[in-house]
């Protein structure tokens, strides 16, 4: 059994993760409160268009990002232009459960087209660099694992600075808040909304492109999407800036939860903590409520 | 009268299937069928008819399996072990599915999502084995019996979701559905009917459990705690139709059969499939196939206005 | 130029404005009044484009403001100061002032807004970093006149901003306004449930009750009228 710095160092490197993996979900629940639990799914399928790209053209993954990322944002946008635009003539409460009604749909029918076109087995990106590590005081750091943060680091700071310096990026902020006010601007909200929806599945390659380094397969729809609901309700729905706390403390959590219990209950202590935060203090850590 | 008389012949047929045909192929189907249908009708009541979208059904089902095949291969009689199973599912209902309802909306969906995942995994881990039917039960074993107990339990289903639905209780359920808290102005305690609709939810997903576990012969103990048992009759009852009584048997029949048409070939399609269409309904045709049935009944002349 | 004409009004089935006509020329005040309940946000909200009528017609400087999606209206050059504020609380005052100006033609003279707005409301200067939330109401009220006024409006629609504000913050915005109309040249629609108020400051004035317009005239005449005198002064 390793001991504690090294499961926690493992933790914070996959919470970093986490932070990226829930930043999609965040965006669009922020701006039209549409909960996208499909997106899991996405960064699933991301990953096996990362194993493809590096498969057939040797394209390094983290270079991948550059074509899987603008893929995705197209995706979103035609997605969101055939599914989601439908929804319009919906009321308000009807289009919420519908928007997770479709997703639902989605979360069912990306995982299989990936069996379909892929089959179950696991896959991975192997690379030069798969299994080097960075010997830091004892504790080994994975190069992957360090890049995810890197990774993590610069699209947190890249989105902060484009929702806080471009007028579009306040758009959408003011959308997320208030969309009649927004629209009294000027602000064309369901464009907005167009964007900030395609972005949220561009946000999904990322991660993606990431996920493709370890092994994986279509079932891991369904874990992404849990590990970004709770990061989403530690950081308190709809806030960007504690995404990457959030996700880091979940590492964090369940690195010690591994600890104590042992690994099959890895997943285990984030789905409680999630259920209890959930009923208890809904708006999360930075206390934003949805 | 005609519809009755109509459901009654129905009834019959099926009653007697087993005497006319020994194929287990045939009588699989139909128990399949009935499974299905009363797992769909247990999401119903709770999503289609009072608009409480549960994504974490599976646990339930999972328990009635679990505490039938127990008591079942103790030697306790099936028919009693079911009971036993469907209450174990309302107890741990009570536990954490009524504090569920401080949730609204898609928290609540998922909140109980989270809830079967964490039973799946639990249970993965605390029972990671087979259950195999011992030798004395596998000497006699038969689909007959559980075609019976499928049949029975179906039917009763049936009958009773057909009954509350058609009851005062019915209508409060549909008021919140439609508009909570208009309902609760008009003086519908939801609470308190959220609770009658999840009990009775919780029951049937209960017996439907153990009607699986008596009807599998072997199996992991961990498989229906699978998320498909969540997922199948979300989408089985939205395509069939929610908030009807038809609704989730028609959406069985066609799951069961399509799974059946692509069983031979690359494994899951059904489900993609069925998901794509499912999407679509939510899309274009939100009262499901019966909606659409109903639909084209009254436009060939509104003849359904006599019918009882 | 602002012209309402035989406007109905009905939300989903139930019907709020009958046959209501109003119109607001070039540089002048105008107020709205009538009690709660009355129709005022409906008005307010059809010349936005948030609201279309069934019947009737609304132009606002010439155009039809049914063939406008409802987010083009500010670029006609009417800004509405909503009710109960809608401030973008979770953005700075900056922020909220910056989005104010989000039109095209607001952002090139963004710097020299922002002076004119500092001169008028100079205490929204002080607060320039601080979450709009947690201003106090008046500074609220200035701060969401101040973002409507960044977009460059020919007129200004001003929704119920007495709520909730003392009496004397709420005269001196009354003030501030009466001499953006005059330096600025900028037209004024003043919606009012405090009728003494909205009259004193009106040039003209229009009396809405139960979604009808049932007096017209100049603010003063109003004002002394027994009309208005019985049903919103409580005197006579």
């Amino acid at each position: 059994m390793m001991h504690f710095a090294q499961i926690f160092s493992y933790g914070l490197l996959s919470g970093a993760l986490y932070g990226l993996v829930a930043l999609g979900l965040s965006l669009v629940f922020g701006v039209m409160n549409y909960l996208i639990i499909a997106h899991g799914a996405l960064i699933m399928m991301a990953a096996y268009m990362t194993f493809w790209a590096f498969f057939y053209l040797k394209i390094d993954p983290f270079l991948c990002i550059l074509l899987v990322t603008p893929a995705f944002f197209v995706i979103g946008w035609i997605l969101f232009k055939v599914l989601y635009q439908s929804l319009m003539k919906f009321s308000e409460g009807e289009k919420i459960k519908n928007s997770l009604l479709i997703s639902f749909g989605l979360l069912l029918v990306f995982p299989n087209l990936a069996i379909l076109f892929w089959t179950a087995d696991e896959r991975a990106v192997a690379t030069a660099y798969t299994g080097k590590v960075l010997d830091l005081f004892g504790i080994r750091l994975p190069y992957i694992g360090l890049g995810g943060v890197a990774l993590a680091i610069i699209v947190i700071i890249a989105l902060h600075l484009f929702l806080t310096r471009t007028y579009f990026g306040k758009a959408i902020r003011a959308v997320s808040q208030d969309h009649e006010a927004a629209t009294l601007m000027g602000i064309n909200v369901n464009r907005i909304c167009l964007v900030a929806f395609s972005m949220g599945f561009a946000l999904a390659g990322i991660p993606g492109v990431i996920t493709s380094l370890h092994a994986f397969n279509p079932g891991i729809s369904m874990d992404l999407t849990n590990k970004a609901l709770i990061v989403l309700i530690l950081a308190g729905f709809g806030s960007i800036k504690g995404v990457l706390i959030g996700g880091l403390l979940l590492g964090a959590i369940e690195a010690t939860g591994v600890y104590i219990v042992g690994a099959p209950y890895r997943e285990v202590f984030g789905l409680i903590l999630f259920v209890l935060i959930l009923m208890f203090r809904p708006q999360g850590l930075t206390g934003k409520k949805a | 009268m005609k519809r009755i008389i109509l459901v009654a012949l129905l009834l019959v047929c099926l009653a007697v299937v087993p005497l006319i045909t020994t194929r287990e192929y045939v009588l699989s189907l139909i128990i399949l069928i009935c499974i299905y249908t009363i797992m769909s009708h247990s999401w119903n009541l709770l999503g289609g008819f009072t608009g409480q979208i549960s994504l974490g059904h599976s646990t339930f089902f999972g328990i009635g399996a679990l505490v039938f095949r127990y008591l079942w291969l103790k030697g306790i009689p099936p028919y009693l072990a079911l009971g036993a199973g469907s209450l174990s599912s309302l107890l741990l209902a009570s536990v954490i599915g009524f504090p569920a309802f401080k949730l609204k909306g898609h928290y609540f969906s998922i909140g109980t999502l989270a809830l079967s995942m964490i039973a799946s995994i639990t249970i993965q881990n605390i029972f990671p084995g087979v259950s195999f039917l011992p030798q004395e039960y596998l000497k006699d074993y038969s689909l007959v019996p559980v075609y019976y107990m499928a049949f029975i339990v179906g039917t009763i289903t049936i009958c009773l979701v057909y009954a509350l639905t058609h009851s005062k209780v019915g209508v409060a359920l549909v008021s919140i559905r439609e508009d909570e808290d208009a309902a609760e102005a008009i003086g519908v305690n939801s609470f308190k009917y959220k609770v009658i609709a999840m009990s009775l939810s919780t029951l049937i997903a209960g017996w439907g459990g153990g009607l699986f576990s008596f009807y599998v012969a072997s199996y992991y103990y961990y498989v229906p705690f699978d998320l498909g048992w969540s997922f199948d009759p979300v989408m089985i009852t939205f395509i069939g139709g929610p908030g009807t009584v038809i609704g989730p048997v028609v959406g069985s029949v066609c799951f069961v059969l399509l799974k059946e048409l692509f069983a031979i070939s690359l494994g899951q399609i059904n489900v993609l499939i069925f998901g794509i269409v499912f999407i679509l309904i939510i899309l274009f045709l939100p009262e499901g196939l019966i909606g659409l049935m109903e639909r084209l009944w009254r436009s060939k002349g509104g003849q359904s206005v006599g019918m009882a | 130029m602002l012209e309402i004409e035989n406007v109905d009004i009905c939300y989903g089935d139930v019907q709020a404005l009958w046959d209501v006509s109003l119109t607001v020329k070039g540089e002048e005040i105008v107020a709205l009044v009538g009690s709660n309940g009355a129709g005022k946000t409906t008005v307010l909200k059809t010349i936005t484009g948030l609201l279309k009528p069934r019947k009737g017609s609304v132009s606002i400087y010439g155009v039809l403001s049914d063939t406008v999606p409802a987010h083009k209206i500010v670029e006609l050059g009417v800004s509405l100061v909503p009710e109960g504020r809608r401030l973008f609380r979770d953005m700075t005052v900056l922020e909220n002032l910056e989005i104010g100006g989000y039109i095209g033609r607001a952002r090139n003279g963004k710097d020299e807004n922002l002076r004119w707005v500092f001169e008028v409301f100079p205490v929204l200067e002080k607060r320039l970093r601080q979450l709009a939330g947690t201003l106090s109401g008046g500074e609220q009220q200035m701060l969401a006149i101040a973002r409507g006024l960044m977009s460059e409006p020919k007129m200004l629609l001003v929704d119920e901003l007495s709520l909730g504000l003392a009496p004397l913050i709420v005269k001196n915005i009354y003030k501030t306004l009466k001499e953006i109309n005059a330096s600025r040249k900028v037209t004024i629609l003043v919606v009012e449930q405090n009728v003494r108020l909205a009259l004193e400051i009106g040039e003209r004035a229009y009396i809405l009750e139960n979604g009808r317009i049932s007096g017209e005239g100049r603010g003063i005449d109003l004002l002394n009228s027994e009309q208005v005198k019985k049903a919103y002064l409580a005197m006579g």
